[in-house]
């Protein structure tokens, strides 16, 4: 007897084993089982229905998705738990086909790699191939981000891994041959632009030294001659001649040393001797030596220097060459009756700023980053009436960022110029300096 | 331990099942067919059998006997203890109360910690926040004490449930009984057995416990699609397709959800627990065969071989399933744990027992979660 008609029988004697059979009951169990039956059968048919319904939907959607996967523009494989190839685009075999012939369902990725091992250049540093399939296989079941492979046959390939829901791996392989070798070319052309400034910069240092000397010869001749040890010169005219010469040559052997520390700076080679200086020192000093000048010219020039400043550990040579610089610019482009302002503060940060301000002729802003370049002086009309070649202000810049610092325009044409030089609170002294 | 068992029908009253001989029980465990105890008839009598017993019981949605399984009948199990001592705790909720997590910490406060075994709980179905019940009383307890227990059941009516305690049962009553001493030994198993069927989907819109969308798409609609000719009985019919969800990449943390009720007019289903947006969504369907084996496989989580009782609390939506062919995932449970072991238990509103592979417990779907208890 069926068990469940076996248990209706029970029920229907009231659990009692010899109990009688009440018919109503059993009956009502029966007709509730066949009820039942129907009931199951219709909603089994119905899943049954479902099913293939949902089958159907589910191989449409795996069939797009093997389409799209086709298509990719890169190589595209899905490894399962086990670490065996269950998915791969024909990408995927273009990319490793001259590696494997192996890639086939079931592939096993350590057996894979293990044969890829003579023709992989290197991964990670290491030349070892045991070591390497290690390394490989390791970053495979652990992926930590995209990484490149040389070929032995010249090609790259980006690599990017990661982890899917079953606990399998997919992976994309991306062919960056063609990215590699541009990048190469950039680097070797970056090279070569960089060997050729190192070579002018060498250039230029030799030639300042060769052409100095020749002019010390000038210089000291000239001297000799305005002074006339040997005798007066005659006529008054050549007196003058002797002195223009020595002028020219002043100013040729200013514009070389600008050149020489201008060539040594970008050639690496400029060193500061840094000591504990107090800065009114190189501003006096620079305008003892430009005073002359500025009054010539019909400038006033005024001092703004805080009192009791803190000393500042900087090369006291090129505090002086980048004052006269800045100063020199003042006079030079500020007319006559205008007033040059040479300034030096504590800054909130104890950070030390020096200044040099003019009511001169002023610099458009878009003019400013030309201003700043070598040889980059404004306007060829400025610099004939001016005179100069233009290196005082990138050379300033460079001492400047030497110490640490920077060197800031503020411009306005017509109004005039302020140019500062900011040195970080790590250069500036503690105590006040102490007068010297 | 000594046990003694009665059955109430309404052709024949109360009858003896078995008894262990003259037995004085600190308590008594009933699950009632609903409607029977309106009257408190019932409960009067049983009061009368076991004037000294703390009765316990709730209602439900089909009781278990022996490897029977009964409608409008009530199963009343009475435990003598030799050494065991129990402390019972019961609450209310509904009205003012409606936080389940407060109910869970006001039971936990009223089982004192020293000693204290194991947590038997009958909870109301249809007004408790299972998830949160069981949270608040192991807020109080910790999670190394164990719970076990059920949600009363309303047949397939989900409309009102009913629990007891030393009293006839009422609606929005909560009771905790806590087992004490080293002689008492407890064991538990709580197992499905619905199979994963069909795609998997994202929730792509959901709020707390009511899903709107699975991959875009009203999930009502799909569930009607796959329900079929019984999407007329929903939403009791939705129990025969549970919901699996987990978090995306993480089938290892997959948690059955059931459906408790529908909105038609948003097209939404609403479900026992939390269903969050972002997770994978598969529908499950019952197989009768892998059902009653996860019964069996339930029955030997809980087995140990002294194991004098088994209270089976199983899901309605197995029983909704499986019609009279039900009583196959008893005799499985009985085969298991073997003649020595009685049974009682009932069909429920949901199962409580510790999460696989976790000491936290929590409410379960569409389970069998079995307990068992010897005495030393």
């Amino acid at each position: 007897m069926h068990r469940l008609l076996q248990r209706q029988l029970k029920k229907a004697r009231g659990g009692k084993a010899d109990g009688a059979i009440d018919l109503d009951t059993l009956l009502g169990l029966v007709d509730g089982a066949y009820g039942e039956f129907e009931r199951q059968h219709r909603v089994l048919a119905h899943t049954h229905n479902v099913m293939r319904e949902e089958h159907g939907q589910l191989n449409a959607r795996l069939s797009r998705l093997r389409d799209a996967i086709s298509q990719m523009g890169a190589g595209f494989s899905i490894w399962d738990s086990e670490d065996r190839l269950v998915l791969w685009n024909q990408r995927m075999h273009e990319i490793l086909s001259h590696v494997t012939d192996d890639i086939q369902q079931g592939a096993v990725f350590t057996e894979l790699i293990r044969r890829a091992t003579p023709f992989v250049v290197s991964i990670g540093g290491t030349r070892d191939s045991l070591e390497w399939v290690a390394a490989r296989v390791a970053r495979h079941r652990n992926p930590t981000g995209p990484f490149e492979m040389a070929f032995t046959n010249g090609r790259y390939v980006q690599v990017w891994e990661e982890k899917t829901g079953e606990g399998g791996i997919v992976s994309l392989y991306l062919d960056i041959t063609d990215r590699k070798r541009a990048e190469q070319e950039l680097l070797q052309t970056k090279e070569a632009a960089e060997s050729a400034n190192q070579s002018k910069s060498q250039f230029l240092a030799n030639m300042s030294h060769e052409l100095r000397t020749p002019l010390n010869a000038v210089l000291g001749f000239s001297e000799v001659m305005m002074s006339e040890i040997m005798g007066p010169l005659g006529d008054r005219r050549y007196h003058e001649y002797a002195k223009d010469i020595h002028d020219a040559g002043s100013h040729l052997l200013d514009i070389i040393s600008d050149i020489l520390d201008m060539s040594k700076i970008e050639a690496g080679h400029f060193d500061l001797d840094a000591q504990w200086i107090d800065v009114a020192d190189p501003v006096g000093e620079t305008l003892r030596l430009i005073g002359a000048r500025a009054r010539d010219g019909g400038l006033t020039i005024s001092r703004e220097i805080e009192p009791n400043l803190p000393p500042l550990y900087a090369d006291l040579r090129s505090v002086k060459q980048i004052l006269l610089n800045l100063l020199g610019n003042a006079i030079k482009f500020t007319p006559a009756g205008g007033k040059v302002t040479v300034g030096a503060r504590l800054l909130p940060n104890r950070g030390l700023s020096l200044s040099v301000s003019d009511t001169g002729l002023g610099i458009a802003a878009e003019d400013i980053p030309q201003a700043l370049k070598p040889f980059g002086q404004i306007e060829r009309a400025l610099s004939r009436r001016h005179g100069g070649v233009g290196l005082g202000l990138p050379l300033s810049k460079h001492l400047v960022e030497l110490h640490d610092g920077t060197l800031d325009i503020a411009s306005e044409p017509g109004k005039g110029t302020t140019v500062s030089i900011y040195f970080p609170p790590g250069r500036v002294g503690r105590a006040a300096a102490v007068a010297s | 331990m000594q046990l003694e068992q009665r059955l109430w029908q309404p052709r024949d009253g109360w009858r003896l099942l078995n008894s262990d001989g003259a037995l004085s029980p600190a308590l008594v465990i009933f699950f009632a067919s609903p409607g029977t105890t309106d009257d408190g008839a019932r409960y009067n009598e049983l009061k009368a059998f076991y004037p000294a017993a703390s009765i316990i019981g709730c209602t439900t949605g089909g009781e278990i006997s022996e490897t029977d399984v009964h409608d409008g009948s009530i199963i009343a199990t009475a435990i003598a203890f030799k050494h065991a001592r129990l402390v019972f705790a019961g609450t209310s909720i509904g009205g003012e109360e409606r936080n389940s997590f407060d109910a869970g910490v006001r039971l936990g406060r009223g089982l004192p910690r020293p000693g204290l075994r194991g947590v038997f709980l009958l909870s109301d179905g249809t007004q408790v926040n299972g998830s949160e019940l069981v949270a608040g009383i192991q807020h109080i307890l910790g999670p190394d004490i164990t719970i076990t227990g059920g949600l009363a059941g309303d047949g397939s009516s989900f409309v009102s449930t009913r629990v007891g305690f030393n009293a006839n049962p009422e609606p929005g009553k909560l009771v905790a009984v806590g087992f004490y001493g080293p002689e008492i030994r407890l064991g538990y198993g709580s197992v499905g057995g619905w199979d994963a069927v069909g795609p998997e989907r994202l929730v792509t819109r959901s709020a707390g416990n009511t899903l709107f969308d699975l991959d875009d798409l009203p999930a009502l609609d799909l569930y009607k699609k796959y329900l079929g000719p019984e999407a007329a009985n929903l939403p009791a019919s939705a129990l025969l397709c549970p919901l699996r969800i987990h978090p995306v990449g993480k089938p290892e943390a997959s948690l059955v959800r059931t459906v408790i009720g529908i909105d038609e007019e948003r097209k939404a289903m609403i479900f026992a627990g939390t269903i969050p947006q972002g997770h994978v969504a598969q529908i499950m369907l019952g197989h009768f065969d892998h059902l009653i084996a996860g019964a069996g496989q339930a029955a030997q989580k809980a087995a140990f071989p002294e194991a004098q009782l088994a209270i089976l609390v199983s899901c309605i939506g197995r029983k909704l399933l499986m019609g009279q062919q039900i009583a196959d995932e008893v005799e499985a449970v009985h085969d298991v744990l073997g003649q020595a072991c009685r049974l009682t238990g009932f069909y429920s509103y949901g199962e409580i027992a510790p999460l696989e592979n976790s000491p936290f417990c929590d409410l379960h779907n569409q389970t069998m979660t079995i307990t068992t208890i010897a005495e030393a």
